[in-house]
């Protein structure tokens, strides 16, 4: 309980840290880039955009510093997050509602597929460790993991897409044509085939190795010892004894697992024009769009902390040290 | 039988452990591989044919015998561009790395040190620092700083990669803390930063190490990711910005897969010298992890 | 019940290779071990006994391995056995009990789950009634049964003990082999602990080899003990004898160690020195620096085998060479 508890504390708080972190930077940076996002957009956007922008980044503004932080949050929490410069003038909540589907869907399927086949992987790369399919499987992860992401996608792009022509070279569902139903869901996982792929083999590297270091550690403790005293088969021993124990650390380090693999998806989506959030972010930096920027970062930190804080809840099952007080 | 983690004692000898170290094939490949770029970035000028700025040539060739990668869109020979962009990619990575790294350093020794409220405090900044993904905080840090530049770009991947370093650090400087030989000196009356740079640090060095090379390939493949993204200084010449360039002037569709290819698989080389020295400091720091 | 031989232990060798040297933890060691025996087995740290025990069971792990010798239990071959064959007869013939450090239970199962399991993978006997098993197990070491259901940190070291000497009497094994099962315990566990399993051999009658660093637990509860020193058994002899009559001039130092609680008081001595690297080749004997009764030219020169000087009384010393029994000069 009192762990939970913990864990919901650093939840608001982060949360209100990257809310806070949202609002001072603009006004702290070098440069003001409000300044230079108004100018450039002066003849575009009509008075009420730049009054709003303005009030956003603080200037011209005759309200001191803390009545706008509190307006702030309280725009931020409503979900209020202004209009969308590069969309204009939809809303920039509109906006990124949209874009939220694609990026969980691909995104949320891959991590998952991902985690399994690193975290099995992992495990029988542990059991026999100077096998040959260790000797290969683990440098393979480790060049896999040290490569950049979006390389990789460039060129699975271009050799599968360009070269070879099996799948689409980008974008989220084949956009001649208006398809419903069965035939739009099918439009939909073919597109998704080669930026999923990216995903899955640039992120399951990390988790083979970390689970496959955790189970070399744990196969070396005393109760994985007794485990075969007792005779116990080793298939039974690999899962229920060892597995089981070394697993536990692949969730207490979730949080920075999933950053890693948020910033490979995000550049995925980039290279592949790929609807979601990251392509959203690659946008809105294009065009400085700050307010969207803004409430991107925000739904990035909070969707981690989330996902995060279901980690946590998820280990108190599988760790009963932390449920009970223990002596 | 469980054999018990190495027991670090006083009087560390590095020398032993830089030797063991440079027997381990994989910190030996991996070194190799970094003594490879370091020399070329070295001898740059000797070794690429032509200025990497200069746009005279016949844009969007094939590769050639006179240009061993082709040209860009702009004229400009690829191979001498890659050449020396090693020069920034190394630059940026290594140094990078060691910012991230001293940052890590200074966090976790005080948190870990000191405990208490100083802790507590500590932990929670790195936890935030940790918790929010990297380069959504990259872009968004290198999209608010209007000034350009290499400069901005090592401060903004630094600011954000030194918070796991520091929470390890921390834990081995708890560690530590309670050994004896620890105890010992503070018994004897001895300062604090005594204690820290000459007791502990010494066993520390293993996991320092390491950390920067975790640290430089977190930078290495940032520095990437940002310039990739046009966030960086693109006048500049490094292998991010040559892929910037690529990307931009649609390199794939025009089929020259090599001004895409080429620079992204050094930059994963570079990434996997960094992970094979680490994963071999790895080994050496936990006896559990090496090969029998 | 047959008072026949049940384990024998022919010459093994076992120990380290490691990157820099082999260690040599267990040299030639060979001892029986009769049905319903309590045999002690008594060493410094390090003098190999673990490597022994866990030797025998095929329990080494690498860089542990066994270099040579012979192990029948039962009649049968243990070292020679198919991996299978030795999983299943695994806790059905022998148990073996670690020494009570923290983990030796695994921390997120349940412990009636780990008494179980020992069980179902080796008879179906008990199905349908396993839980009452674990129940029947645990109050044969005075442990409630509320605890079927509590994970291992929720236990204390005694319990944690307790637990792990349940489960190694699950199958009713002929022989259990016991590492160290008191020492990280307080004085006043370690006494009742010991009590209850000797309680428990008259019980069920099975054989127990007990391995300590202190002689005194072994005196008054062993039928036989056995001196171990540098990886050798230097002497071997039924408990009341050893201790009225210790022959090699290690076990006289060991006995003059420890304070008997009646009688006369007396000066202890200790041991002097250390004992030797077991990663070097021996070339006399291992006790030869630390012995106050050496004989030069004899002592150093030539490893003394075992040998039986009065009925079911051994030791390893050349103070008991008969005339020229000796090779040196």
């Amino acid at each position: 309980m009192r762990y939970i508890i913990k864990r919901v504390i650093f939840f608001v708080i982060t949360a209100w840290a990257a809310l806070t972190m949202n609002f001072i930077l603009p006004r702290l940076m070098p440069g003001n880039p409000a300044e230079v996002m108004i100018a450039k957009f002066r003849g575009r956007l009509n008075p009420q955009a730049i009054n709003a922008l303005e009030i956003a980044f603080g200037i011209n503004v005759h309200q001191n510093m803390f009545i706008q932080y509190a307006d702030y949050l309280k725009r931020m929490v409503v979900g209020n997050f202004g209009v969308s410069v590069t969309f204009y003038p939809t809303n920039v909540s509109q906006v990124l509602s949209q874009a939220i589907p694609w990026t969980i869907g691909l995104f949320g399927v891959s991590t998952v597929i991902a985690f399994l086949l690193g975290t099995i992987l992992g495990i029988r790369t542990s059991w026999r460790r100077n096998s040959a399919s260790s000797s290969v499987i683990v440098p393979f992860s480790l060049f896999l993991n040290s490569m950049p992401y979006f390389w990789f996608a460039l060129v699975i792009d271009y050799i599968f897409a360009f070269e070879l022509g099996w799948f689409p070279l980008g974008g989220a569902y084949s956009s001649g044509g208006s398809l419903h139903g069965w035939a739009l869901v099918g439009s939909i996982l073919y597109y998704a085939i080669l930026p999923g792929t990216t995903i899955i083999v640039t992120a399951t590297g990390g988790w083979l190795l970390t689970m496959r270091n955790n189970m070399i550690s744990v196969l070396s403790d005393d109760f994985v010892t007794f485990a075969r005293a007792k005779g116990l088969p080793d298939r039974v021993i690999e899962y229920k004894y060892a597995a089981r124990n070394a697993i536990l650390p692949s969730f207490t380090g979730f949080a920075m697992a999933l950053g890693f693999i948020i910033s490979g998806a995000l550049l995925t989506e980039i290279v592949f024009s790929y609807p979601g959030v990251g392509y959203l972010l690659y946008q809105s930096v294009l065009n400085i769009d700050y307010p969207l920027m803004q409430a991107i970062f925000l739904f990035i930190t909070v969707a981690v902390l989330t996902a995060n804080f279901i980690a946590d809840i998820v280990y108190v099952f599988l760790d009963p040290r932390v449920r009970t007080r223990g002596e | 039988m469980s054999f018990s983690t190495q027991e670090y004692g006083r009087g560390v000898n590095e020398m032993k452990y830089i030797l063991v170290f440079m027997k381990n094939k994989k910190a030996a490949f991996g070194m190799g591989i970094l003594l490879f770029f370091v020399l070329v970035a070295i001898f740059a000028p000797y070794i690429a044919p032509y200025s990497p700025n200069y746009m005279g040539f016949t844009p969007l060739q094939s590769p050639s015998w006179e240009h061993l990668l082709g040209t860009t869109a702009t004229g400009q020979d690829i191979f001498s561009r890659v050449v020396w962009g090693t020069r920034l990619s190394l630059f940026v990575g290594i140094i990078t790395g060691l910012i991230a790294t001293a940052l890590s350093v200074i966090v976790g020794l005080t948190a870990g040190y000191f405990g208490g409220l100083v802790d507590d405090i500590l932990v929670m900044i790195a936890n935030i620092f940790l918790v929010i993904p990297g380069l959504p905080l990259i872009i968004i840090l290198a999209a608010y700083i209007t000034i350009k530049g290499i400069w901005t770009i090592v401060f903004v991947i630094s600011i954000t990669g030194w918070a796991w370093g520091a929470r390890v650090l921390r834990s081995q400087m708890m560690t530590l803390k309670n050994r004896d030989f620890v105890k010992a000196s503070v018994v004897v009356g001895e300062k604090p930063t005594h204690i820290i740079f000459a007791d502990i640090f010494p066993n520390m060095l293993g996991l320092i190490v390491a950390n920067f090379f975790g640290a430089s390939i977190y930078a290495v493949l940032s520095e990437a990711g940002l310039e990739f993204l046009g966030l960086g200084d693109s006048s500049a010449v490094s292998w991010g910005t040559i892929l910037y360039w690529a990307q931009n002037n649609q390199a794939i569709l025009f089929g020259l897969w090599q001004w895409m290819a080429v620079p992204g698989l050094l930059i994963a080389l570079l990434g996997m010298s960094f992970a094979l020295m680490n994963f071999a400091v790895d080994e050496l720091t936990n006896p559990r992890l090496r090969k029998r | 019940m047959r008072m026949g031989k049940l384990l024998k232990v022919e010459r093994l060798n076992a120990g380290y290779k490691l990157k820099s040297a082999t260690v040599h933890a267990v040299r030639d060691v060979s001892f029986e071990l009769k049905e319903g025996e309590f045999l002690g087995i008594a060493g410094e740290s390090g003098c190999g006994k673990s490597t022994l025990a866990f030797g025998i069971v095929r329990l080494l792990t690498p860089p542990g391995e066994i270099f040579s010798g012979k192990v029948e239990f039962d009649g049968k071959d243990l070292l020679k056995m198919e991996e299978e064959e030795l999983r299943r007869e695994r806790w059905k013939e022998f148990s073996i009990v670690f020494q009570a450090s923290m983990n030796v239970l695994n921390p997120v199962m349940k412990v009636k789950d780990q008494i179980i399991d020992a069980i179902t993978y080796h008879t179906n006997d008990y199905d349908g009634h396993l839980e009452e098993r674990a129940k029947e197990l645990l109050s044969l070491v005075n442990v409630s049964e509320k605890y079927l259901n509590a994970y291992p940190h929720q236990l204390s070291g005694g319990m944690k003990q307790r637990v792990v000497i349940a489960t190694a009497l699950a199958l009713n094994p002929k022989m259990i082999i016991m590492d160290e099962p008191t020492t990280a315990l307080d004085v006043v566990v370690q006494k009742k602990i010991l009590q209850e399993i000797d309680g428990l051999r008259k019980k069920f009658g099975f054989s127990i080899i007990f391995i300590t660093h202190d002689l005194s637990l072994l005196v008054e509860i062993s039928d036989t003990i056995a001196i171990m020193y540098a990886g050798s058994i230097v002497e071997k002899a039924a408990s009341k004898r050893l201790y009225d009559n210790p022959l090699h001039p290690y076990t006289e130092g060991l006995m003059n160690s420890f304070p008997p609680l009646v009688g006369k008081r007396k000066r202890l001595h200790g041991i002097a020195g250390r004992p030797p690297d077991l990663s070097r080749e021996m070339n006399g004997c291992p006790f030869y620096e630390r012995c106050t009764k050496r004989i030069e030219g004899v002592c150093e020169r030539e490893i003394p085998k075992l040998k039986e000087v009065e009925p079911g009384h051994t030791v390893a010393c050349h103070l008991y060479d008969e005339e020229g029994e000796s090779d040196a000069d």
